[in-house]
């Protein structure tokens, strides 16, 4: 099930409210794993037993390094259960998601005829698989006690508003909250009002401009230039930013109804003044597990520049693998790998020289080719697009060109202002604190109906982390 | 006076704090409510409220709550059946789609769902160079070539110039359709290197055009009674026959409401107008029709496909419904012949064609004892066995972006 549909909107959360706060709150953990469930085999019912599995197999792995170390095993038992537990992990990421990638690399490569598995990607497994091995290291590291309850344990590992597209809470962030949360008045308005942000910003937004670069991306002949090309691609920027902080919006919204309090997952990436401030900015909860549960152990940057190199390396590589199956996702992760580095040794200290609307400019300029990379998974047709925009082999402009960029220069500034601090900042000096929340509830309830509207009439609705 | 006011600020303040409920969250449990509240209600209408079949504002069917099963639901076709009925069964569709047409179109002006806005709010099909496959386009003017030299009848190809090609000042500023004159040029080169008459019927159109006829029309995708008479004279001319005029078909206005398909694709934008149809009356009355079946893609009264109770060559209970271009025939049919023992020729005339012929038929049923229309979407039975039969004329008749794009025309030779 996605937010963005009436069956999800009308019948699945309405129902999962009233029971939610008309029981004791004892069974309240036991509910939301059951809602979960049904949320989760909503489209793919087989795939509920691989996250049946990941949550035995994590919360065993979680007791039995909790009794390693009882038992001053912590280092010999506790790492080796620690060791499974990743491996496991990674294992089940890997067959459902590498293996026909690998396959298939094999057999361009080698010349072999290796018959695929063709399996649907269960979805949301990256992000379920990354937060229960957050937890198995957690409890490892002592950062957290092991969940007794597998009730409670499987409620935060299915729970359904991150499930599927993130934010990546690690057990950590929430330990508290799974076990006794408080539920106000304040908390669900405020809740609502976060959802409806974000229903309206996947609705509203991304439908809407990720149309035009559906539309763009399969132009061809006299009908693509170079004006077109570049259109396509901040479509497609501001489509997978209004999309993804959108499924944020909303799951950090939920959470909130239910008295979770997730982690921030973007803070405005498309603000940023280098591309290291962006990925500051960009899904920080992915940032966060890296920089964890990777980045660090290897060493971070306390083992000198080849080596935080090596690391970065490493991490990237893995970043771009994350997002997908595919060579762009890697080429996409090493692009940032080299801007990276590039800003970490000169760079950096150069921009800050530069006025602040240059560096603005520089930013953009690399992130929304990174996207073009993101966004075309045949590698052919991402040089074809990259040459397009780069004005090789078609011309400048065209009329259709000049077309689609006079009737989306307003929705396009819209988009772009949306994207900043500007809306925040200027109804924050508008608006006195206590005329605040009424204006919003006012404002998120027209939204809510615009949304409604949107996708009762069935434009144009996709769902981008298939892949993920 | 003092102190007892005092006591009633201060009673005030009991009874609020016995009621336990500051402004603020007063606001929160309202605002909750009244979300969820709204939710709730939508979700119990969908579930009690009866549900539709056809939705005329869209011209399409509508998903039903499908039968649950256990199957069904492993497999997740119960799932996706209901999430699909939840979307077309919602309460109020139509006004939810009025509303979202008319924000786009807020937003956009010129284009609503891949739809132009033109002047004078006419509406066009958005179709450009990427639009088009003219590796197609070869191969079916291939088949058409190859069917001919099959063939001892007259063979003539006619493809009508889309609506856009020939009304460009309508397009909205700025806009832009595919560029129709390479593919009339790569037409009449490889129909006349195969002697299949290439009948061009742009210059004409656009000299009528000229005279502020109206050729198509503003709502839908074809071209009007007018630009069908235009048309018919062009063929008839290009066989050496003549055409009535006009007015000897005494065309009369039946309708004064009609919203064509591409509305459908707007559907609910307010600010389009609907337009008059015409039909020419005066028509041979000893008229023999025969079909292979009922129409294809038109459903009766009752939701059914079945035989249409026709007045001449119209079926007028389709004027009533939302389909009213069906008026012709009540349909599209694989085949439909149409015999008329008191013609001026006594020729016969096979016509593979797209709905555009529909409505340029009438007025050459006084030219032949015998019209055959096959619509190769729906026909399925051997066309080279119906080629030889021993025709006099063969047409190939089709809206120009249309038979480019498709994908039946091989049937010719299969």
């Amino acid at each position: 099930m996605v937010f963005s549909s009436i069956i999800f909107l009308c019948a699945f959360l309405p129902v999962v409210l009233f029971v939610y706060f008309l029981i004791p709150k004892q069974s309240r953990n036991l509910w939301l794993l059951l809602a979960s469930l049904l949320f989760y085999g909503w489209g793919e019912p087989r795939y509920i037993l691989i996250m049946l599995f990941s949550t035995v197999f994590d919360y065993c792995n979680g007791r039995a390094i909790e009794a390693a170390d009882i038992r001053g095993r912590h280092d010999t038992v506790g790492r080796a259960i620690l060791v499974l537990s990743v491996a496991g992990n990674l294992g089940i990421l890997c067959f459902f998601k590498y293996t026909d990638f690998a396959l298939a690399t094999v057999n361009s490569l080698a010349g072999t005829q290796l018959g695929l598995l063709q399996l649907a990607l269960p979805i949301g497994i990256s992000f379920y698989t990354f937060q229960t091995m957050s937890y198995t290291i957690d409890v490892y590291r002592g950062e957290t006690k092991a969940q007794h309850n597998i009730v409670s344990f499987g409620m935060y590992v299915c729970l359904f508003p991150q499930l599927i597209a993130g934010p990546i809470v690690r057990y950590k962030d929430v330990q508290r909250e799974v076990d006794a949360r408080e539920t106000t008045a304040e908390g669900t308005a405020r809740g609502l009002q976060r959802f409806l942000l974000g229903l309206a910003k996947k609705v509203l937004f991304a439908n809407q401009i990720g149309a035009l670069w559906d539309y763009i991306q399969g132009l061809n002949g006299t009908d693509m230039s170079t004006a077109m090309a570049w259109l396509g691609a901040l479509a497609f920027t501001f489509q997978i930013y209004f999309d993804f902080s959108g499924y944020s919006d909303m799951a950090i919204g939920l959470g909130e109804i239910f008295g979770f309090h997730f982690p921030e997952n973007f803070d405005h990436p498309y603000e940023a003044k280098s591309i290291t401030e962006f990925w500051r900015r960009w899904h920080m909860t992915l940032g966060t597990w890296f920089r964890e549960y990777l980045y660090i152990p290897l060493g971070g940057n306390r083992k000198g520049l080849p080596r935080q190199v090596f690391n970065l390396f490493i991490v990237w590589f893995l970043t771009g693998l994350w997002h997908g199956a595919g060579w762009n996702f890697i080429l996409w992760g090493l692009y940032y790998f080299v801007l990276l580095v590039l800003e970490k040794c000169v760079l950096l200290r150069a921009l800050e020289r530069l006025p602040k609307i240059l560096r603005h400019l520089y930013t953009m300029f690399f992130v929304v080719v990174g996207w073009v990379i993101f966004a075309c998974d045949d590698m052919q047709v991402l040089s074809g697009y990259l040459k397009a925009m780069f004005g090789l082999g078609v011309r400048l402009g065209n009329r259709l060109a000049l077309f689609e960029w006079d009737i989306y220069a307003p929705f396009l500034s819209i988009l772009l202002f949306a994207s900043t601090t500007l809306p925040a900042r200027i109804s924050k000096k508008l608006l006195m604190e206590p005329q605040r929340q009424p204006f919003l509830m006012g404002y998120t309830l027209l939204l809510f109906v615009l949304s409604l509207a949107f996708l009762v009439s069935g434009s144009y609705n996709p769902f981008l982390y298939f892949r993920f | 006076m003092k102190r007892s006011r005092e006591e009633k600020h201060k009673y005030k303040e009991i009874n609020t704090e016995k009621k336990g409920r500051s402004g603020p969250e007063r606001l929160a449990r309202m605002y909750a409510g009244l979300v969820i509240g709204a939710l709730a209600f939508c979700g119990i209408l969908l579930l009690v409220l009866p549900q539709k079949d056809y939705s005329p504002l869209e011209n399409r069917f509508l998903a039903k709550r499908p039968e649950i099963t256990g199957e069904g639901i492993l497999s997740g076709e119960v799932q996706k059946g209901l999430t699909e009925a939840a979307d077309d069964q919602f309460p109020l569709r139509n006004q939810w789609m009025k509303i979202a047409a008319t924000g786009q179109f807020l937003l956009f002006h010129r284009e609503v769902n891949g739809v132009y806005i033109g002047k004078d709010r006419t509406l066009f099909n958005k179709v450009t160079d990427s639009d088009l496959s003219e590796k197609n386009y070869r191969k079916n003017l291939g088949c058409v070539t190859s069917m001919a030299a099959a063939t001892e009848a007259d063979v003539s190809v006619m493809l009508i110039p889309s609506p856009a090609s020939l009304q460009e000042e309508k397009l909205p500023t700025h806009g832009v359709v595919y560029d129709s004159e390479p593919y009339e040029t790569l037409g009449e080169t490889l129909c006349e290197e195969e002697s299949v008459r290439f009948v061009q019927t742009k210059e004409e159109l656009a000299r009528h055009a000229r005279k502020d006829e109206k050729l198509y029309f503003q709502t839908d995708h074809h071209w009007t009674t007018n630009g069908a008479y235009v048309g018919a004279a062009v063929y008839l001319k290009s066989q050496d026959q003549e055409i009535a005029p006009q007015a000897e078909f005494d065309v009369q206005t039946v309708r004064e409401d009609f919203y064509g398909t591409i509305y459908s694709k707007v559907a609910g934008l307010g600010l389009i107008r609907p337009e008059e149809l015409v039909l020419p009356k005066a028509l041979p009355e000893n008229l023999i029709i025969e079909s292979d079946g009922p129409p294809a893609d038109a459903l009766g009264a009752d939701g059914e496909k079945s035989m249409p109770e026709l007045t001449g060559i119209y079926d007028e209970s389709k004027l009533a419904g939302k389909d009213k271009y069906a008026v012709y025939f009540g349909g599209n049919y694989g085949r439909l012949t149409i015999k008329n023992p008191d013609a001026a020729g006594k020729g016969s005339l096979l016509i593979f064609k797209d709905s555009y012929a529909n409505s340029m038929v009438p007025y050459l049923l006084d030219r032949y004892a015998q019209i055959t229309m096959i619509d190769l979407r729906y026909y399925n039975e051997s066309v080279p066995a119906l080629v030889s039969e021993g025709w006099d004329e063969i047409l190939v008749c089709y809206e120009m972006s249309n038979f480019i794009n498709d994908r039946n025309v091989v049937k010719l030779i299969r």
